[in-house]
């Protein structure tokens, strides 16, 4: 086997398989995959039963294109969301490095190995929702007397281009991001602010565009005036064919995407044409990428590790001051919270992402419906991003051994704990702050719609950083030499964001359901509501004080 | 003798640092020699081996591997390299089977050689009950000794260890000891790096000794014991670094 294809295989091994400590471990992880599957895979498979009249009328009016333009787009959007910070933290943080570079292999050859086991691993989404999005576009075609081959030709390559072209944009976005990092790599939280930044951009140049050309309902609103008319004696595919020319537009402007689903759609040598050129757009991708890779790849690598070095060096005259012991220990939570760039970035697009998003998409479902359903995806992301607060979720983990020197000194596990939590709960509090004041501009909003989301998911979040922080003390990775290593094999986020689905969606569900069919008036939907949001939190809340109650000091001695 | 490592004029400043770590280093080892690299805590001994090894980059200087020059042809110089680094990295998935495997496959090992050279290192080390485990399952000396197997699989020319005693017990120390000069009398040589006077003293041919990034004396045991007919090396060693031997340059102030 040669060097190159044995690295790979390694690596493949090293993302794809976990690692099982015994027969009881690997039990407990199939069978949490496996409930994962079911009770994510029943709403998602209603959900295609669902969008397959959508694709049917898209047929009929001619916007099948379009919606599989959009469905790509989507996938390429879960992939890049998901898969940045993994291929930052594979790619440069990964303790491997120091290693690879040892051994007689080109610094080319380690990069494509480690980007073809991030494109393996994030081909999961992609086989999630691109075949999928194609059969049900295969079976609505068929249903109407026609069938398309260019779609079953396309599909496998589609499944495997999508995510390669996500995973390349990503790769060249890391290069700025990396330089950037180390440029302040003596100042991480100047660092840690310029990357989300960046990234900020990113999201915003994305979602600004989408909502442009987005046709505005004025104040006639689309789908509740669908719904009147199904009341009236209309059927779902009449919804449709209201929403099609409004929605559909939009794929067009994700130019490739839009290529590749017309190579699927249109037949013929134009469908070759428009495939070969998507093609061409990965393999442009590909080539500067790897261009950069040769230029940039190991120096940066060798850059990550070396700034180690540089930081222990550093000399830092100390300055001794007395403090409670309470101060004491959320000084020091904030303190390791503050030297560390990943984590600081983690836990930096945890605050700014989610008013971005609740902006930027509050205002594109305000053009098309109203304030209540923007209302209804706010709770769900704040819901799912202030359950992936890295800073609770590794919180005991990141002390590394420092937290067995903990365990020999004469404080109290509770306090310890308590001000974990608090620290994580005070990054969540902006994150609130932070998506209350994004919502209340996103436009059409009432004063009880803004108090409910405010007040209801500063309690979640309180609740959901004792969660994390419990979770962690319960099963800590205390034994590391560099952070990053528990941050980048950091899936302990899965299970409190697969949780938050249900306050989310019990949220999210009337709330939606209150904005598109209730004709009421705006302040009464708004008080039912807030009470609402107020109960599930306050349920959520009570739950996790039952869960948690009483354990900590037992949790904090089988540390070891 | 054939020179396999000369390394002429090496400095390495980290990124970001004011200071040279590695400043104007120049030595050589040659074929059949034992060379230990002698210094206090954070010397620069660990920065030079990294440098040799292609972990970290360095822009001044030369480093050249059996010929081959570490900055034109670092494929060719890196077959030639064994390396065990100290803090004994592996794949914690691997056994230690699939580890000499990988190894062997990196390095383009012969089926017939990696299983004679496996075979033999895995029964030295004690390792056979643990070949078959995963590497996150072992102890620090474990992975030290599995280190060490991955690094002569190939044979190399050039063995390097960062400090390879460290976490040992005993009887594999024994053992390690021995297989380095072994190698060593195949015809290969070995760099190793290290604060333990004693073991330099006992193990090497020739030895040099660095202080604050800068060579301060290299040369044989006869030539330096010439040099130092009074004192041990032990006391030599105190005398040229000045004593500084545990603070080095990490001195840290604080006002109260």
């Amino acid at each position: 086997m040669t060097a190159f294809f044995a690295l790979t295989k390694q690596l493949i091994k090293n993302t794809l398989i976990p690692n099982f400590k015994d027969a009881k471990e690997k039990k407990k992880f199939i069978g949490m995959v496996v409930t994962i599957v079911i009770c994510l895979g029943i709403p998602y498979i209603a959900m295609l039963v669902g969008i397959f009249g959508l694709v049917k009328a898209s047929v009929e009016l001619g916007y099948i294109a379009h919606i599989l333009s959009i469905g790509f787009f989507a996938s390429q959007l879960l992939t890049f969301f998901f898969g940045l910070f993994a291929y930052i933290n594979i790619m440069y943080f990964s303790k491997d490095n120091e290693f690879l570079f040892t051994l007689p292999l080109k610094s080319v050859s380690i990069f494509w190995a480690k980007f073809i086991s991030i494109l393996l691993y994030e081909l999961i989404f992609s086989v999630a929702t691109v075949i999928p999005v194609c059969i049900v576009a295969l079976i609505a075609m068929a249903t109407l007397g026609s069938f398309s081959a260019g779609i079953l030709i396309m599909m496998i390559p589609a499944t495997i281009l999508l995510p390669l072209m996500a995973i390349l944009v990503i790769a060249l976005l890391s290069f700025p991001i990396m330089k950037v990092l180390q440029f302040f790599k003596k100042r991480p939280i100047f660092g840690a602010v310029v990357t989300i930044l960046l990234v900020a951009a990113i999201y915003i140049a994305i979602y600004v565009p989408i909502i442009i050309n987005t046709p505005d309902a004025g104040s006639s609103d689309i789908a509740s005036g669908a719904v009147e008319e199904v009341d009236e004696g209309f059927s779902m595919s009449d919804i449709y064919s209201a929403l099609l020319p409004s929605i559909a537009p939009i794929g067009k402007y994700f130019y490739h995407t839009f290529l590749l689903a017309s190579s699927m759609t249109v037949g013929g040598v134009k469908a070759f044409g428009y495939g070969m050129a998507f093609i061409g757009i990965v393999a442009l991708l590909a080539g500067l990428g790897t261009l950069l890779a040769m230029w940039q790849f190991k120096r940066i690598s060798q850059g990550v590790y070396e700034n180690n070095g540089a930081m222990a060096s550093s000399k830092k005259q100390g300055e001794v001051k007395q403090t409670s012991l309470k101060k004491a220990l959320i000084k020091k939570e904030f303190s390791s919270v503050l030297k560390s760039s990943n984590l600081l970035i983690q836990c930096g697009m945890m605050v700014v992402l989610p008013p971005i998003l609740i902006f930027l998409l509050g205002m594109y479902q305000v053009k098309l419906t109203n304030s209540f359903v923007a209302l209804a995806v706010a709770e769900l992301i704040i819901k799912l991003m202030t359950s992936s607060n890295t800073i609770s979720l590794l919180a005991v983990s990141r002390d590394g051994e420092g937290a067995l020197m903990a365990k020999t000194m004469p404080i109290s596990a509770n306090q310890i704990i308590w001000s974990k939590i608090f620290v994580g709960f005070v990054f969540s509090a902006i994150t609130v702050v932070l998506s209350t004041i994004a919502f209340s501009f996103v436009g059409g909003v009432n004063v009880l719609q803004v108090l409910g989301f405010f007040l209801s998911n500063m309690l979640y979040a309180w609740a959901v950083n004792r969660f994390c922080v419990y979770r962690d003390l319960k099963k800590p990775k205390v034994h590391w030499k560099n952070i990053e290593e528990i941050i980048k094999n950091n899936f302990s986020s899965v299970i409190p964001m697969f949780i938050a689905f249900i306050p989310g969606l019990l949220v999210m569900a009337p709330t939606m359901a209150y904005g598109i069919a209730l004709t009421l008036n705006p302040y009464v939907i708004g008080a039912i509501y807030l009470a609402t949001t107020l109960l599930v939190s306050g349920v959520y809340y009570l739950i996790i004080s039952g869960i948690t109650k009483g354990s900590v000091e037992d949790y904090w001695q089988r540390i070891e | 003798m054939n020179e396999i490592l000369t390394i002429t004029n090496l400095s390495k400043k980290y990124k970001g640092n004011d200071k040279y770590s590695v400043k104007d280093l120049s030595f050589e080892v040659k074929e059949g020699e034992l060379f230990a690299f002698l210094g206090p805590n954070g010397a620069g001994k660990s920065t030079t081996i990294k440098c040799i090894t292609g972990a970290l980059p360095y822009s001044e200087g030369n480093i050249k591997i059996c010929g081959h020059d570490l900055h034109e042809s670092p494929i060719d110089a890196k077959k030639n390299i064994g390396y065990v680094p100290d803090n004994h990295f592996t794949y914690d998935t691997m056994t230690g089977y699939e580890y000499i495997n990988f190894m062997s496959d990196i390095y383009g090992v012969g089926v017939n050689d990696r299983k004679t050279r496996g075979d033999k290192y895995v029964e030295l080390f004690g390792l056979t009950d643990a070949i078959g485990k995963p590497i996150g399952s072992y102890s620090h000396g474990m992975k030290q000794k599995i280190c060490v197997i991955g690094a002569l699989i190939h044979n190399p020319k050039l063995w390097i260890l960062d400090e390879p005693l460290t976490g040992l017990d005993p009887q594999s120390a024994y053992n390690l000891k021995e297989l380095m000069k072994e190698h060593c009398k195949e015809g290969n040589s070995v760099l190793f790096s290290s604060h333990i006077i004693e073991v330099v003293e006992k193990l090497c041919d020739r030895l040099a000794i660095i202080d604050k990034g800068s060579l301060l004396i290299s040369g044989s045991m006869e030539e330096i014991r010439a040099k130092n007919v009074d004192n041990s090396l032990e006391e030599f060693f105190l005398s040229v670094t000045q004593g500084d031997v545990l603070v080095g340059d990490e001195k840290e102030e604080f006002k109260f």
